[in-house]
């Protein structure tokens, strides 16, 4: 279990002797993180496991997840961009896992929080959507996501992620063209 | 598959009115747009979908926020013995819950990390 331990109550320290340019990120930058993402984090882990529970649990691993890497975080571009891969790494293994243990009663009873909600979609209709969905690559995920549940244009999302908005308006035709071509497959089976 | 950046012009332009509650297909021009007509019969229902999926509130962000704090340890008294009672004027001057159980539970959970 990592500790979240700041040297000092400031938000960077320099060692200057061990490496140059090298920061230690301190306790006060993960709650400005936090605070600033999680309620993303939150709505991506329950785009990815549709249970409010696994993602509030999925939530909690990716910050402690993102405390030990924290390190590792400027290589990886905008905090929105890195804590969603996060995120989507935490529900994959958290998926995975749910698979190997087989507890398909437990994720049936609670996996869909939407079955209610939505009642201009059949119950089959979200379920092949949210599979779909899982089935996008991480940079789709993350376009859909900010796009429809973050309802954000597209130049925002390409600044929360760090890409050119053309990039962006491509990666949300392909995803979208994905999403139905999977969705036909799921109908025709 | 190769896709013109005219069709990515025209879903971008049906997506922006969809989500403003306009009629996107008023967007896509005379000639025949069956691409972006057939993405967007997706969207629509990716946007209900998303639209109901709930907000971080409440006992689960009391929840979420509790363990990922409680997960770790900080040795900030000064900052703690610091936020607490600024928290506690925020509370009483802003008025507004939410933000006020944010400076709270700030306060909080650096007591839980002394």
């Amino acid at each position: 279990m990592a500790t979240l331990v700041a040297e000092r109550p400031v938000r960077t320290i320099r060692f200057q002797p061990v490496a140059p340019n090298i920061e230690i990120r301190g306790n006060e930058w993960f709650v400005d993180l936090y605070e600033s993402t999680c309620e993303s984090v939150y709505r991506f882990a329950l785009m990815l496991m549709r249970d409010p529970s696994a993602a509030e649990d999925v939530a909690a691993e990716v910050y402690l997840r993102a405390w030990r890497a924290r390190d590792r975080f400027e290589e990886r571009g905008t905090p929105v961009a890195w804590v969603l891969s996060i995120t989507r790494n935490c529900a994959l293994d958290e998926l995975r896992k749910r698979r190997q243990e087989r507890n398909l009663e437990a994720i049936a009873e609670h996996e869909d929080p939407t079955q209610h909600l939505a009642p201009e979609l059949s119950e089959n209709d979200v379920t092949a959507i949210h599979g779909a969905i899982r089935c996008l690559t991480r940079e789709q995920q993350q376009v859909i996501f900010l796009r429809f549940y973050e309802e954000l244009p597209h130049e925002s999302v390409a600044l929360k992620l760090g890409r050119n908005p053309n990039a962006v308006r491509a990666i949300q035709f392909r995803a979208l063209s994905r999403l139905r071509k999977l969705l036909e497959e799921s109908r025709a089976r | 598959v190769l896709v013109s950046a005219e069709s990515e012009l025209a879903l971008d332009e049906c997506l922006d009115r969809l989500l403003s509650g306009e009629d996107w297909s008023h967007a896509l021009p005379e000639a025949d747009r069956s691409d972006v007509r057939g993405l967007m019969d997706v969207a629509q229902k990716l946007l209900t979908i998303a639209r109901q999926a709930p907000p971080l509130e409440g006992h689960r962000r009391e929840g979420l926020w509790g363990r990922v704090a409680a997960a770790g340890r900080g040795p900030e008294k000064l900052a703690t013995a610091l936020l607490a009672p600024w928290a506690m004027l925020f509370r009483l001057l802003a008025g507004n819950e939410t933000q006020a159980f944010e400076a709270r539970e700030r306060a909080r959970i650096r007591d839980v990390w002394r």
